[in-house]
C-alpha cells in the first residue's frame, strides 16, 4: 500500500509540473499574439511580396513540318551573396580553396579570381558574378558538387539565376522573319519578350504565363517553392519550309557573292493558300559578310521603287478599262521619248530601239517608252482614273501582317503636291512609287491564283504539346482583282516574257514559267538617283510556276549589284535555281510514287510525357511503363514498346532517331553547341555517342 | 458475444474520447496543411493525404481494439526482452543500411523492402516495457532499487546511445521519459540527480566540441546549429523568414478563435506544416482557444495516466502505463513548445495528430497497452473471473 501511495504522489507531482508547462505554452501563445506584433505584421506583409516569378518556357517556333526553327534552352548564371553569414564566418579559411576550385572549374586564373573575390568580399557584394558566362544544366549540377559549394561554406550564398536562351538550330535560316526577343520588364541578358518577326507577332501564344514562387527556408537552405506553376507557351507552326528556305537562301547567297550587291531578298509563296514557304533576306554585316541583317522582304527599308515588275499592274489597268489589247501596236521609236521635259529611255536605247511593237511585245521586251506611251495616251487628263484602279488593287495600303516595322507603300495621287508633269509616265513603269517586295509577290500571286488576292500567311497553327490549339485560315484581300478576260491576257503576257522576252533564259523543258523581269535605277539613301556619277540598280524578278497550273509564286529582288544589273541576269538566275529545286523536290511526278504508308507510324525517342500525350491523341498502343524522363521507342511490327533512355553526364548522348527538338534540348544541356541540317528525325551526328564532351564543342546533326 | 461499441472499446472511456477528439483534429488539420505537399507529390490531389491519414487512424483504432480485447497485460512482460533485442537489431541495421546505401537520406528509418519504419518508434515501446519490468521486479528494498537503477541506466544508455547517432532529440526525449519513470518508480533522487547532471554535462560537451568534430558526426552539427539559432536567432533570418518565424506568424494570425477550418495561409510557406509545426497551424485555424483545447486533451491524457496508475493492483501495469503516457505527453509538449518558440527546433510530431505513416501504428500500440491496463483494472474491481488464456506466473509486486 505504501508503494502505491508513493508512486501516485510522484506521478501526481509530474502531472502538476506538466500542467504548469501547459500554462507556459498558452501564455507564450498569448504573448506572441499580443506582444511585439509589429514584427509579425511586417512578415505577413513581406509574404505577399516575397514571391518571385518563375519564367514560363517560351513556345517553339516550328517549320511547316514541325521541325524547330527557334526554341528556348535554359541557361544559368552563377552569383554569390558574399554577405551571407556563413561565408563571412569561414571566408579567411576557405576562400583560397574556393578560388582554386572555381578557377579549375572554369579554366581561369586562380590569382585573378581571388583578387576580384577579395575585393568584392570587402565591399560586401551580395550579387557577385562568379563567371561571366552562363552555364548549362549539367555544369550547374557539377558546380554545386564542388567541395566548397557545401551549404555550410560558400554554397550558403550561391544564387542561381535561370535564363532561357533562344536558340535557332538552323542558324541563319529566315532568322529575321522568325524574329528577335526584347528584354521586357523582367528580361535578363537574352531578353524574353518577342519583339520583331514571328516572335513578336505571336508573342501572346509563345510567351505562356509566368508562375509564382515563394522563397522558403527548408532545413537551412533557401529554395523557391512554386505556388503557381508556370504555364508554358504554345508552339507556333509557321508556313516556312526548311528545304525551300534552304534553297532560297543558298541561291540568293551565291548571287549576292557574285554580284557583290547591297542587299537582296527572295520570297516563295504557295499560290492557293498564300503561305510563305521561304523568305530569305541578305544584307551586308559590318564585317562585309552577307547575313540576315534585316527583313527587306517586308520591312520599310526594303520598300522601294519596283521598276518594271510594276508594268504588269499598269497593263492590267489599261486592259481592264478596255483601252488596249495585247495586239494593239505602238511606236517605241528609237528607244527614247521626250515627255513633258523628261526623256524616257528603253534599256536598249543605244542599240537603236525597236520601232513599232504590239503591246504584248512591249511587255515582253519591257519597253519603258511603250508602257509610258500607252498609259499617257489613255490617262492624260484623267490620271486619277489610273491611280484609283491601282489603289483598287490594294497596293497603296500595307498588307497588315502585324509584324513590327512593316513597310508602308507609297503611291502618289494626282492632287498631291509632289505630283508633277511627267509623274504619270514614270509611275506607269514603276518609278516614283514604293512597294515592298512582299507586296509585289502578293499581287503576282493573285494573278497566278485566278484573280483571287490572298494575304501572305506566315503562321499556320498554334499547337500545345503537339495538340492543335488554333488554326489560321487564309485571308482573302480581294476575291477578284479583275475580269476573267484581263486575267487570262495578263497570264499570257507573263508567260510570253519567259518564252520570247527578257525572261527567255528561264525557259526549261520540264515546266513553264510566267514572270516579269525588273531593272530599276534606285536612289542611294537620300542621295538621288546617282552618286558620284555611279548609278545604283535594283534587279528583280517576279513570277510563278508552273504557268499552266500555278503552285508557287516567287519574287527575287537584289539591290546594288556591281557589274551587270539587269533583272534577267541578276535576279533571274536566283529565281530559276529556286524553282528548279522546288520542282525537283516537291513537284516532280517521279518523287510522289516513292512515298509509302507504314502500318505503324515511326515514333521518335524523346520526352516521355510528350510522347504519351501524342500517343494518346492518336490511340497508339505505346506501353510507356518506364520510370524515366526520356524514353526510346522500340519499333515492333505490331506494337511499340518504350525503353528508358540513359544519358550519361559529360558524354555525348546518342540522339539518333530522336526528333529535332528533343535532340537539341539534350545536346544543348550536355554543353554542346548544335548545328542542325534538314528536317525530321536525327539521321547522323558528328560526334560519336559516348565520347567525352569538350567545353564549347560543336556538334552537327543531320535530320532526314 | 456482445459486439456493441461499448463492449469492444474496452478500458478507460475518457481516454477513448480524447483519442476520438485528437483523430478529428488530425484529419481537419492534415487536410488543410498538406495543400502544398499534395501539389508537389500527389499531382494536386488534395484528398490524397486526408484519405491516407484516415486509413492510418482507422488502422490504429483497429490495433488498439485488438490489443485491449485480446492481449493480456502480463504478455508484455514476457515479450519485453525479445522486443528489446529486436529493437537494438533494427536500430543497428538502419545505421548499417544508411552507411551502405548512399541514396538513403537518413539513418532514422529502416527499409525492409515491403515497408519502412523508424526503429526509434519501436524503441520507445520496447524500452518502456523492459524498463517497467526491471523496475516492477525490484521494489522491496533499497538494494533492489539501486540494482534496478543500474539495470535501467545500462539498457536505456545503449538504446538511446544508438538513437543519438541519427536523432538527438528523440534520444533525449526517450531518455528523459525513462528518467521521469524512474522518479515515479521510487528510485532515490540522488541517483537521478547525478544522472541528470552527467547528461547535461555530456550535452554541453557535445555542443562545445561540435565545431571540431569531423563531417561524419552529421547530426551533431545540426544539433549545435539549432541551439545557436534558438539562442541567438537564425543567421539566415537576415535573408528571409525561418520556419520558426512562420510558426509564430501562424500563431499571431490565429488570434482568439482562428481563421476557421482550412483557412490556414501560412502553412503554404512552411515545409513541415503538417508535422513538426502542426500545433502552430492548429492555432492559426482555431485560435488560442483551439490551442488551449489541444493542450488540455494531452493534459487529460496525462491525468488519466495518473488515474490508471492509482487504480493498478500491481507494479508492472502501473509503470508500463506511466512510461508510455509520459513518452506521449512529453512528445506533445516538445512539439507545442517548438511551435510557440519555447524550445529549439526539433522534428517531434504531435502524437496522434501530426501526419504519419507506420509511426501512427506504434503510437496506437502505446495507447492499446495503456487501455489494456485500464481495462484490466476495471475487471479486477468488478471481481469478474478473467478468461485466462495461459497461466503465467507474476514477476512483479502487488500494490
Amino acid at each position: 500500500m505504501e508503494i502505491r501511495k508513493e508512486i501516485t504522489a510522484r506521478f501526481g507531482f509530474i502531472y502538476f509540473a506538466a500542467a504548469i508547462f501547459g500554462i507556459v505554452i498558452v501564455t507564450k501563445i498569448f504573448m506572441i499574439q499580443n506582444m511585439d506584433t509589429e514584427k509579425w505584421k511586417g512578415i505577413a506583409k513581406d509574404l505577399k511580396n516575397n514571391t518571385t516569378e518563375i519564367e514560363a518556357k517560351r513556345g517553339n517556333i516550328c517549320a511547316d513540318d514541325g521541325s524547330i526553327l527557334a526554341t528556348s534552352v535554359p541557361k544559368y548564371e552563377l552569383r554569390l551573396d558574399l554577405a551571407a553569414p556563413r561565408i563571412k564566418r569561414v571566408y579567411d579559411e576557405k576562400a583560397d580553396a574556393f578560388a582554386l576550385e572555381v578557377a579549375e572549374f572554369f579554366g581561369i586564373s586562380k590569382y585573378q579570381f581571388k583578387l576580384k573575390l577579395d575585393k568584392d568580399f570587402k565591399k560586401g557584394n551580395r550579387w557577385f558574378l562568379i563567371y561571366p558566362e552562363e552555364v548549362n544544366y549539367n555544369q550547374l549540377q557539377r558546380f554545386k558538387r564542388l567541395s566548397t559549394m557545401n551549404r555550410g561554406i560558400f554554397g550558403s550564398g550561391l544564387i542561381v539565376v535561370t535564363e532561357n536562351e533562344r536558340v535557332m538550330p538552323h542558324s541563319e535560316l529566315a532568322s529575321r522573319t522568325i524574329g528577335t526577343l526584347n528584354k521586357g520588364a523582367f528580361g535578363g541578358i537574352h531578353g524574353n519578350v518577342g519583339y520583331s518577326g514571328i516572335e513578336g507577332l505571336m508573342e501572346g501564344y509563345l510567351s505562356g504565363e509566368n508562375g509564382k514562387a515563394v522563397k522558403r527556408n527548408y532545413s537551412g537552405r533557401w529554395i523557391n517553392v512554386p505556388i503557381i506553376e508556370p504555364n508554358d507557351g504554345s508552339d507556333v507552326v509557321t508556313t516556312l519550309n526548311v528545304n525551300l528556305q534552304d534553297f532560297a537562301n543558298d541561291a540568293l547567297f551565291r548571287q549576292m557573292e557574285t554580284s557583290q550587291a547591297e542587299w537582296g531578298t527572295a520570297i516563295v509563296m504557295e499560290v492557293k493558300t498564300g503561305e510563305v514557304k521561304a523568305i530569305a533576306n541578305l544584307g551586308r554585316r559590318k564585317d562585309g559578310a552577307y547575313a540576315e541583317t534585316y527583313n527587306f522582304a517586308l520591312g520599310h527599308a526594303g520598300c522601294s521603287e519596283p521598276g518594271s515588275t510594276f508594268k504588269l499592274m499598269s497593263m492590267m489597268v489599261a486592259m481592264e478599262q478596255g483601252y488596249v489589247d495585247t495586239a494593239d501596236v505602238f511606236d517605241t521609236g528609237n528607244g527614247a521619248w521626250d515627255y513633258r521635259g523628261q526623256t524616257i529611255y528603253d534599256s536598249d536605247y543605244h542599240h537603236g530601239g525597236h520601232g513599232k511593237l504590239t503591246m504584248k511585245e512591249i511587255f515582253e521586251l519591257s519597253s519603258n517608252v511603250g508602257v509610258a506611251k500607252i498609259i499617257t495616251k489613255y490617262y492624260e487628263g484623267h490620271e486619277e482614273d489610273y491611280i484609283d484602279r491601282i489603289y483598287n488593287f490594294g497596293l497603296n495600303k500595307p498588307l497588315g501582317l502585324g509584324f513590327a516595322g512593316e513597310g508602308v507603300p507609297y503611291i502618289k495621287y494626282p492632287d498631291d503636291k509632289v505630283w508633277w508633269g511627267p509623274s504619270l509616265a514614270w509611275i506607269s513603269y514603276g518609278y516614283e512609287i514604293k512597294l515592298t517586295p512582299l507586296q509585289t509577290a502578293t499581287f503576282y500571286n493573285a494573278v497566278a491564283n485566278d484573280g483571287r488576292m490572298v494575304k501572305p500567311k506566315f503562321v499556320k497553327e498554334v499547337r500545345r504539346n503537339g495538340i492543335l490549339e488554333k488554326e489560321f485560315k487564309t485571308e482573302v484581300i480581294n476575291p477578284s482583282i479583275c475580269s476573267k478576260q484581263t486575267l487570262k491576257k495578263a497570264q499570257a503576257l507573263l508567260e510570253g516574257v519567259c518564252v520570247d522576252g527578257t525572261g527567255k533564259s528561264l525557259n526549261n523543258p520540264y515546266f513553264a514559267i510566267a514572270g516579269k523581269t525588273g531593272t530599276a535605277q534606285v536612289a542611294y539613301d537620300n542621295e538621288g538617283y546617282s552618286k558620284g556619277g555611279r548609278k545604283n540598280y535594283q534587279a528583280s524578278f517576279a513570277g510563278y510556276f508552273p504557268a499552266d497550273d500555278p503552285q508557287y509564286t516567287c519574287v527575287v529582288v537584289i539591290v546594288g549589284p556591281k557589274g551587270t544589273y539587269y533583272g534577267s541576269s541578276v535576279a533571274g538566275p536566283v529565281f530559276k535555281e529556286i524553282v528548279s529545286k522546288v520542282y525537283a523536290s516537291f513537284m516532280d511526278p517521279r518523287e510522289k510514287e516513292m512515298n509509302q504508308v507504314a502500318a505503324l507510324p515511326i515514333v521518335k525517342a524523346g520526352f516521355k510525357d510528350e510522347i504519351e500525350i501524342t500517343a494518346n491523341e492518336l490511340d497508339l498502343p505505346i506501353e510507356a511503363k518506364v520510370d524515366s524522363k526520356l524514353i526510346k521507342i522500340n519499333q515492333g511490327a505490331e506494337e511499340l514498346s518504350a525503353e528508358a533512355l540513359a544519358v550519361a553526364e559529360g558524354l555525348v548522348p546518342d540522339v539518333c532517331g530522336m526528333g529535332g527538338s528533343d535532340a537539341l534540348y539534350l545536346l544543348e544541356n550536355a554543353g554542346l553547341k548544335v548545328k542542325m541540317k534538314g528536317i525530321g528525325r536525327v539521321k547522323k551526328q558528328s560526334l560519336k555517342a559516348g565520347n567525352k564532351i569538350r567545353k564549347g564543342q560543336t556538334i552537327y546533326i543531320d535530320l532526314g | 458475444m456482445d459486439f456493441s461499441i461499448g463492449k469492444i472499446l474496452k478500458g478507460d472511456r475518457i481516454l477513448w474520447v480524447v483519442l476520438v477528439f485528437l483523430s478529428l483534429i488530425s484529419l481537419l488539420i492534415v487536410y488543410s496543411a498538406t495543400g502544398r505537399l499534395a501539389y508537389r507529390e500527389a499531382g494536386g490531389n488534395t484528398g490524397y493525404y486526408l484519405i491516407r491519414q484516415l486509413v492510418f487512424l482507422l488502422l490504429g483504432f483497429g490495433v488498439m481494439t485488438f490489443l485491449v480485447n485480446v492481449i493480456p497485460v502480463k504478455f508484455y512482460t514476457y515479450i519485453a526482452p525479445l522486443l528489446l533485442m529486436i529493437t537494438i537489431g533494427a536500430l543497428l541495421a538502419a545505421i548499417v543500411q544508411y552507411k551502405l546505401t548512399p541514396s538513403k537520406p537518413t539513418p532514422r528509418s529502416l527499409d525492409l523492402g515491403f515497408l519502412s519504419f523508424q526503429p526509434a518508434e519501436l524503441a520507445k515501446i520496447s524500452l518502456v516495457m523492459f524498463v517497467a519490468k526491471v523496475l516492477a521486479k525490484r521494489q522491496k528494498t533499497k538494494e533492489d532499487l539501486k540494482k534496478a537503477f543500474l539495470w535501467v541506466m545500462g539498457v536505456s544508455g545503449v538504446v538511446c546511445g544508438i538513437i543519438f547517432y541519427g536523432d538527438i532529440s528523440t534520444s533525449a526525449l526517450i531518455f528523459a521519459s525513462i528518467m521521469v519513470l524512474m522518479l515515479i518508480a521510487r528510485i532515490p533522487l540522488k541517483f537521478l540527480f547525478l544522472t541528470f547532471a552527467t547528461g547535461v554535462l555530456l550535452l554541453l560537451l557535445v555542443y562545445s566540441t561540435a565545431d571540431y568534430l569531423p563531417e561524419w558526426a552529421g547530426r551533431v552539427h545540426t544539433f549545435k546549429e539549432r541551439i545557436d539559432d534558438f539562442v541567438s536567432g537564425d543567421d539566415d533570418a537576415e535573408l528571409g523568414t525561418t520556419q520558426a518565424d512562420y510558426a509564430k506568424l501562424a500563431i499571431y494570425e490565429g488570434g482568439t478563435f482562428g481563421k476557421g477550418p482550412g483557412r490556414s495561409e501560412v502553412s503554404n510557406y512552411m515545409e513541415a506544416a503538417y508535422n513538426d509545426f502542426i500545433y502552430a497551424i492548429i492555432i492559426e485555424e482555431y485560435g488560442i482557444v483551439g490551442g488551449f483545447f489541444v493542450a488540455l486533451l494531452y493534459l487529460i491524457l496525462l491525468y488519466r495516466g495518473v488515474v490508471i496508475v492509482r487504480r493498478s493492483k500491481r507494479t508492472y501495469p502501473a509503470f508500463l502505463t506511466a512510461g508510455l503516457v509520459l513518452l506521449l505527453v512529453f512528445q506533445a509538449v516538445i512539439n507545442m513548445a517548438v511551435s510557440v518558440g519555447a524550445a529549439p527546433v526539433t522534428g517531434q510530431p504531435l502524437p496522434w495528430v501530426s501526419m504519419g505513416g507506420t509511426s501512427m501504428l506504434f503510437t496506437a500500440v502505446s495507447f492499446g497497452a495503456i487501455l489494456s491496463v485500464s481495462y484490466h483494472n476495471q475487471r479486477k474491481n468488478q471481481v469478474v473471473e478473467p478468461p485466462v488464456v495461459v497461466d503465467m506466473p507474476d514477476e512483479d509486486e502487488e500494490l
